[in-house]
């Protein structure tokens, strides 16, 4: 049983070492320095550096940041050589430590076939009238770091390529120090995949004294103009955007409001003011509280729902007017001599019970009710009344104008009918004539 | 729940208030249309509150009060308010008697009953003020002791109004000493002819002295027993209370017009001229009514108006108008 276990497991290694061995062979072909997006820049432009490399499935890697690099460089403590593999921190290697743990199993570089310093190939040389400078924080700025994207992933191997932004703003020949990428080993450390270092030219910016004309005041086209891109019409085209969704909203709670919904489009119900009035009295009615020795609340109660119902129905500030005040308003409202009469009287009770202590007669309490809702209900039958001849005098207004259109139109094509019997008449005499 | 017999009430009025009638009986002998203004004066005499009649001259202020002290038996005096004018000369003096060798007070005009303060405006603020003490408490201090004054004690002051060349205004505290301010206006063409046709008479006509002071004096009680329910003491409050915060009533327009409000003395004295105007109407309790048609002459006076309103031409009693028609009535 041991025995087969064992087979089984060195099997199992044999196969694996081999798989990484393809992969590694592969990649030995695949793998590129570092590579720059131009060689040679203007000063403040901006080029991209990629390193390609490929590492195992679950090894952990770390890439060192550029800005990290280019400080060490600027010490000047260490040379070039300084981010190799026996100079990598060993905080940096620690934490590697850290990241990987103690399970993964690991490859060196060497075995993988990864690429070292001298195996790296050759890039271009500084020619013999330039002075090469280190680059060195100051001189290269970092705009991005490096970050880690995955290009594909084939039998257990990652292929990944690193991307940083350099830029300088002093023209020079600088020999920029190549990416540190650390990878784990199954020792518990880190081997360090190594590049070649690359060369960038950075240029000032040529003068064209030849065709430099001074800016002149007060002359047209005469200032230069910068180039304008998307990202300075953003904030146009937010605050047009913003602009036309508040019009939108505007125009839309307008609408909706004229059709009687909410800004969502839901219709809103109004109860009429009539069955708000009515109901509301039935309520005072069946609570029975002049029979408790409350009149005064409900006599009260009376009142205000009649006043909120005038002010709404008859369109004048009842609320905030007296009993006699009211009954004068509603004077000229072609009200039913006996509901006016009842509904004055019952405003005369009222103002006894609010303001005089007045104990009514359970008649007067009995017959309050009854004056209020025949007042409402003549009010409503008036306002129906009213509805139906509006409606009426508008139809008839709309007949009478069709009858005078028609009628205009009839006039009209007499006319014309008139006009082609002359000249038809008119015609036929030339012919006789002329025959 | 207490319960007020109605009738028994209003009878009670009926009966008390019988010479209201009678005192505008004669005062219509004498003035010539201006029934508000009699009216007012009325209110003023049964609330037990002091008088400012404001107009242009000629339209028979002056006339009207001595019409009124007239009608009843009382003791009234008369101070016509002049620039020179000082406090002594209304209040009283200590005077040396040679006779006795000794100081004596004398006393001055505001001793009496009715006191017509005759175009008031015409004296500075130093002798206006000598009344404050008189109409507030109704007594008067010369040198170290204080008299009491006669009861009733009513001052009926008149003013001519404050644009026109020497005058003086009255000082807030003063003014809000008046009950009521009182605007007469012009009267109309009728009422006017009426005037001439009485001047030209042989012999203009008197009014009858036909009431005591006693008289006053239980009518007032009276007015004290007119019911005034919760509601209306709310509603009066209300009103007051828009005065100096109008926003909290959504007259929020009004907050830069007014500089300050009515003050309490506001409010009491619109219930005791609310209270007033029931008697007047025979009616033993008073009703909303009663606190609208008293409104503007107890407000006008006491509410402070901003430079803007005044830029604005922005009157008092607009300012009253909208709260009275902002103001829920009970």
């Amino acid at each position: 049983m041991i025995r087969f276990k064992n087979i089984f497991l060195i099997t199992g290694c044999v196969v694996a070492l081999a798989a990484c061995g393809r992969a590694n062979k592969s990649e030995k072909k695949e793998m590129k320095n570092p590579t720059l997006s131009r060689d040679s820049i203007l000063v403040g432009d901006q080029v991209v550096m990629s390193a390609n490399f490929s590492v195992p499935d679950n090894i952990p890697i770390q890439v060192i940041p550029y800005a990290q690099i280019l400080a060490s460089k600027s010490a000047g403590a260490q040379g070039e050589e300084e981010m190799s593999q026996d100079s990598a921190s060993g905080m940096q290697k620690a934490n590697l430590q850290q990241v990987a743990g103690s399970v993964q199993p690991v490859q060196t570089p060497q075995s993988t076939g990864l690429p070292d310093s001298t195996s790296a190939a050759m890039v271009a040389m500084p020619g013999p009238s330039q002075v090469v400078q280190p680059a060195q924080a100051g001189t290269v700025e970092v705009v991005h770091d490096f970050v880690v994207d995955t290009l594909s992933f084939k039998d257990g191997v990652r292929k990944l390529r690193a991307k940083a932004i350099i830029t300088s703003f002093d023209s020079g020949y600088y020999k920029l120090p190549a990416p540190v990428i650390l990878i784990a080993n199954k020792r518990g450390g880190a081997d360090t995949i190594k590049f070649e270092d690359r060369f960038l030219t950075v240029n000032a910016m040529q003068v064209d004294t030849s065709s430099f004309k001074p800016y002149q005041l007060g002359v047209k086209d005469s200032q230069m103009k910068y180039p304008i891109s998307f990202s300075d019409f953003i904030p146009w085209i937010l605050l047009l955007l913003l602009l036309g969704a508040i019009a939108y909203c505007i125009t839309r709670y307008f609408k909706l409001k004229a059709q009687n919904k909410d800004f969502f489009g839901r219709s809103k119900i109004k109860v009429p003011d009539h069955v708000v009035a009515l109901k509301k009295l039935e309520k005072l009615r069946d609570e029975k509280l002049w029979q408790s020795g409350k009149e005064k609340q409900y006599f009260t109660g009376i009142t205000d729902t009649l006043r909120e119902y005038i002010q709404k129905r008859y369109k004048f500030g009842a609320m905030e007017k007296t009993s006699s005040e009211i009954m004068e308003s509603l004077k000229d409202k072609q009200i039913e001599e006996k509901t006016y009469a009842n509904l004055e009287d019952m405003f005369k009770v009222a103002d006894f019970v609010k303001f005089a202590k007045y104990s009514p007669l359970p008649d007067e309490n009995e017959n309050a009710i009854p004056a209020a809702v025949n007042f409402v209900n003549f009010a409503y039958m008036q306002e129906l009344k009213e509805q139906e001849e509006r409606a009426a005098a508008a139809a008839k207004k709309q007949a009478d104008k069709t009858a005078k259109t028609a009628a205009g139109q009839a006039a009209q094509n007499a006319d014309n009918k008139k006009n082609t019997q002359k000249t038809e008449e008119t015609v036929g005499n030339k012919k006789e004539e002329e025959k | 729940m207490e319960s007020v017999n109605i009738k028994e009430l209003n009878d009670r009025i009926q009966k008390e208030s019988a010479f209201v009638d009678i005192i505008t009986m004669e005062m219509n002998k004498v003035i010539v249309g201006q029934k508000h203004l009699i009216e007012d004066l009325m209110i003023g005499l049964l609330a037990d509150g002091h008088l400012l009649l404001e107009g242009m001259p000629g339209l028979a202020k002056t006339l009207a009060i001595s019409t009124l002290a007239d009608i009843i038996d009382a003791k009234f005096n008369r101070i016509q308010f002049t620039p020179d004018l000082l406090p002594a000369d209304i209040v009283g003096t200590m005077i040396y008697s040679q006779k006795s060798e000794q100081f004596q007070v004398k006393q001055g005009p505001v001793f009496a009953n009715f006191l017509l303060a005759d175009e008031i405006n015409r004296s500075p603020a130093k002798v206006q003020s000598a009344l404050l003490e008189a109409m507030q408490e109704r007594e008067v201090t010369i040198g170290d002791h204080t008299y009491k004054l006669p009861d009733p004690f009513l001052v009926m002051a008149t003013q001519n109004p404050i644009e026109q060349e020497g005058t003086y205004p009255l000082p807030e505290a003063q003014m809000d000493r008046f009950m009521l301010k009182v605007i007469v206006n012009y009267p109309k063409k009728d009422e006017e002819k009426m005037i001439i046709r009485m001047h030209n008479a042989q012999q203009f006509p008197k009014a009858s002295t036909v009431l005591k002071p006693e008289d006053i004096i239980r009518a007032r009680s009276v007015v004290k027993d007119v019911y005034m329910d919760e509601k209306i003491e709310k509603y009066i409050v209300d009103i007051v209370y828009a005065t100096r915060t109008p926003q909290e009533y959504g007259l929020g327009k009004l907050k830069n017009l007014i500089q300050y409000g009515a003050s309490p003395r506001a409010s009491i004295s619109l219930a005791k001229a609310a209270k007033a105007y029931a008697f007047i109407k025979r009616r033993g309790y008073v009703i909303p009514e009663d606190v609208r048609a008293v409104c503007y002459e107890v407000m006008r006076h006491r509410i402070g108006l901003t430079y803007e309103a005044e830029a604005e031409n922005v009157t008092p009693e607009n300012i009253i108008t909208d709260v009275v028609n902002v103001v829920e009535v009970p």
